[in-house]
């Protein structure tokens, strides 16, 4: 279900990225695996808030900016993002090797000329560009959990609109399946 | 149910339990015949069936290493299913006819560079009542065998319906859908649940899984063995089939004899293990005298397209993939491309299925804005013929090998030029069809991992074009035949699983007056 067949399918999206490139290095490496192991595809299990265990809240506000760079939802509060600043504290509280690439990776964020999380949103989006081209581990495992936090997130669901699991309901048959009230009449 | 003893040679042994395996074995039974059924995956009950996208991925899908090559994706070639009842709990239950110009793709289409295009031996007057013994069967909706209306049309079908008939478009209908309209055979009608391809939970879709399996296991002539995974076929110096190897769920080596062996794995599994079954007298893979074992591979041609209509769609509701524009699926070769295809309705695959592969590796302000307008997007699938090309196809690794100690597949696709120029034709049709219907934004995506997927054990009138006859049996070995997708001999427009069907319900018929005339 990832993007398969690179190149030539892909483009003809309205705007695509110059980076596509990257993009698909990323896809081919991570995507696949990712579904495999349900990574982004189940529900997330939120995790609990609280003190950050292993990184420090500096670096879990940076973490946070880059979340929000990446899927950038108004409507969102901070709460939403800090879900996935506590998946990857847990992360790097469990595994040395990912401490270090998200504490080697936040020290890249704010190697552009200050820090990364008081910048602009198009500054951020510029610093994330480059270093999703420079393909680390980093960029692939942020990306993952909060593309996995968010739309994973049953809450998040419900605002977006998308309404989950409907047999015990009795399916859409009386619930609008065929609601539709926009088309012109033909 | 029966249990049949493992050295008993009467029995014919199926491999697979999916649309090819479980209707042979349901039909065999029927009539009689003793099966034993050898299913790699495990059974479940249809409240083990949940509205999760990633849940059911975990439980149903074929997960054990396989690689692709070419433009697949690395770590999972192809969607198909490892359980009971196969790739019929995942379908989404489109079942069309092929048209009568499919069943000779050579002699329709001409000569085309590096395609390996052959007219099937099947015609389609042989086809035709057996078209309607599955339709009858599968309770299809929309044909006079099941006596079924169509289902209605969900809003995404209704913005399809509207940009299509905009368009000039005239075969524009919710579709021939094996999805009871009405209580059908002891099922449900549809609630237009809207998680069709993660398993119906309320068995209104046709599977196997609960109609041929039981069906069959009410007649007492039926042994189904889940969990055992066939690793290799044997024979004896007259070169005929003498049973099978598999492992069980314990991971201990069982052999189970047999009078015939019947193979439908799907079309990665049938030849990878056709492949592993050499021997001295079968140096290269079991039923290979031709060499096209594993070759021909085909997958249809696909595409995904997501439209940002001005109003709410809400598409994941109600039944998936009924909705079919069938104008496109003729072959006019003004188009610039041989064949045709079919413009299906389908959902994103969840909330997380929708930000993951609407624009896969995106992000930034205008993503998250697409992703934002969830609730106006609408959905479609463009699904057509590819063309058999003799260096598509599955082989073995030469040492990775998986938990069953059985080498791992590699399968290897790539476009043909043909498959290239029909896609860009249907990108460009469903897009005008969305902006038809006003759309704001047209998001056009390649393929999924195959559904479809098909030709690598083809059938042939000629021993040296092929490996089996028009009814599946093998050219090599005449008690050995093959009961999936893999004996397609071209892929044709439409989704393949009605002609499966109906190709397993001739082949028992064959099967059983060969049976009888001690023929095999």
């Amino acid at each position: 279900m990832s993007d398969l067949h690179d190149d030539h399918h892909d483009h003809d999206h309205e705007h695509d990225h110059s980076d596509s490139h990257a993009r698909r290095e990323f896809l081919k490496q991570t995507a696949v695996a990712s579904m495999i192991l349900g990574v982004g595809i189940a529900a997330s299990t939120a995790a609990t808030a609280g003190p950050l265990k292993a990184i420090s809240a500096s670096e879990g506000h940076s973490l946070l900016m880059m979340a929000r760079t990446l899927f950038p939802h108004d409507f969102l509060g901070d709460n939403y993002y800090m879900n996935i600043v506590n998946s990857l504290d847990a992360k790097a509280a469990g595994d040395a090797k990912a401490k270090a690439t998200i504490q080697d990776g936040v020290k890249m964020l704010d190697s552009y000329g200050g820090a990364f999380a008081s910048k602009d949103e198009a500054s951020r989006t510029s610093i994330l560009q480059s270093i999703e081209k420079a393909r680390g581990d980093f960029f692939g495992m942020v990306y993952g959990e909060t593309v996995g936090g968010l739309y994973g997130n049953q809450d998040i669901w419900k605002i977006i609109g998308f309404e989950g699991s409907s047999v015990e309901k009795g399916g859409y048959i009386n619930r609008g399946f065929n609601d539709v009230s926009w088309l012109p009449k033909s | 149910m029966a249990k049949f003893d493992q050295n008993d040679e009467s029995v014919v042994v199926v491999i697979g339990s999916g649309a090819g395996g479980g209707t042979l074995a349901n039909e065999l039974a029927q009539k009689g015949v003793k099966v034993v059924c050898l299913e790699a995956g495990s059974r479940l009950k249809l409240e083990d069936i949940k509205n999760d996208a990633g849940e059911m991925f975990g439980k149903l899908s074929w997960l054990d290493t396989r690689i692709g090559t070419g433009q697949l994706p690395a770590g999972l070639p192809a969607w198909i299913c490892k359980t009971v009842g196969g790739t019929t709990v995942h379908w989404a239950g489109a079942s069309i006819r092929f048209q009568e110009h499919e069943w000779k793709a050579a002699t329709t289409y001409g000569k085309i560079a590096g395609a390996n295009l052959l007219d099937w031996p099947t015609t389609h007057a042989e086809m035709v009542d057996y078209y309607s013994k599955a339709e009858k069967k599968m309770g299809t909706v929309g044909t006079k065998a099941s006596g079924m209306k169509r289902l209605p049309g969900n809003n995404n079908y209704l913005v399809m319906e509207y940009g299509a008939k905009k368009l000039g478009y005239k075969e524009v209908y919710t579709g021939n859908m094996s999805i009871n309209s009405e209580p059908y055979d002891g099922r449900p009608g549809c609630q237009q649940i809207g998680f069709c391809m993660m398993g119906c939970a309320i068995g209104a879709k046709w599977s196997t899984l609960y109609t041929e399996i039981p069906k069959a296991e009410e007649t007492g002539n039926f042994e189904l063995r889940a969990d055992a995974m066939v690793v290799q076929v044997e024979h004896n110096d007259k070169g005929m089939v003498t049973g099978v190897v598999y492992v069980d769920k314990s991971g201990a080596k069982q052999r189970q004899k047999a009078r015939i062996v019947a193979v439908a794995g799907n079309t990665i599994e049938t030849p990878r293990l056709l492949l592993n079954s050499a021997s001295n007298m079968f140096k290269d893979g079991m039923s290979n005298s031709s060499g096209q074992v594993g070759r021909n591979y085909m997958a249809h041609m696909t595409a995904t397209l997501y439209a940002i209509m001005p109003g709410e769609v809400n598409m994941h509701r109600g039944t998936q993939m009924a909705g079919l524009v069938q104008d496109e699926s003729r072959f006019d070769a003004s188009r610039g491309f041989a064949g045709g295809y079919e413009i299906e309705t389908i959902p994103a695959f969840g909330m997380p299925g929708y930000a993951n592969f609407l624009r896969p590796g995106s992000w930034g302000r205008e993503y998250a804005g697409e992703i934002e307008n969830y609730r106006n997007a609408a959905g479609m699938w463009l699904v057509g013929e590819d063309l058999p090309q003799e260096t598509n196809r599955v082989t073995l690794h030469p040492t990775l090998k998986d938990q069953y100690g059985m080498p791992v597949s590699i399968t290897h696709y790539v476009d043909h030029p043909n498959d290239t120029a029909m896609r860009e034709h249907a990108k460009q049709r469903g897009r005008a069809i969305y902006e038809a219907a006003g759309a704001r934004k047209v998001i056009a995506r390649g393929p999924f991992p195959s559904t479809h997927n098909m030709g690598t054990a083809r059938q042939s009138a000629n021993a040296k074009d092929g490996v089996v006859n028009k009814f599946g049996q093998s050219h090599d070995i005449k008690n050995l035949f093959v009961s999936d997708g893999s004996q397609f001999t071209t892929s044709a427009a439409e989704n393949p699983t009605l002609t499966i069907v109906a190709l397993a319900i001739r082949q028992a018929d064959y099967i059983a007056k060969e049976m009888s005339a001690k023929n095999i």
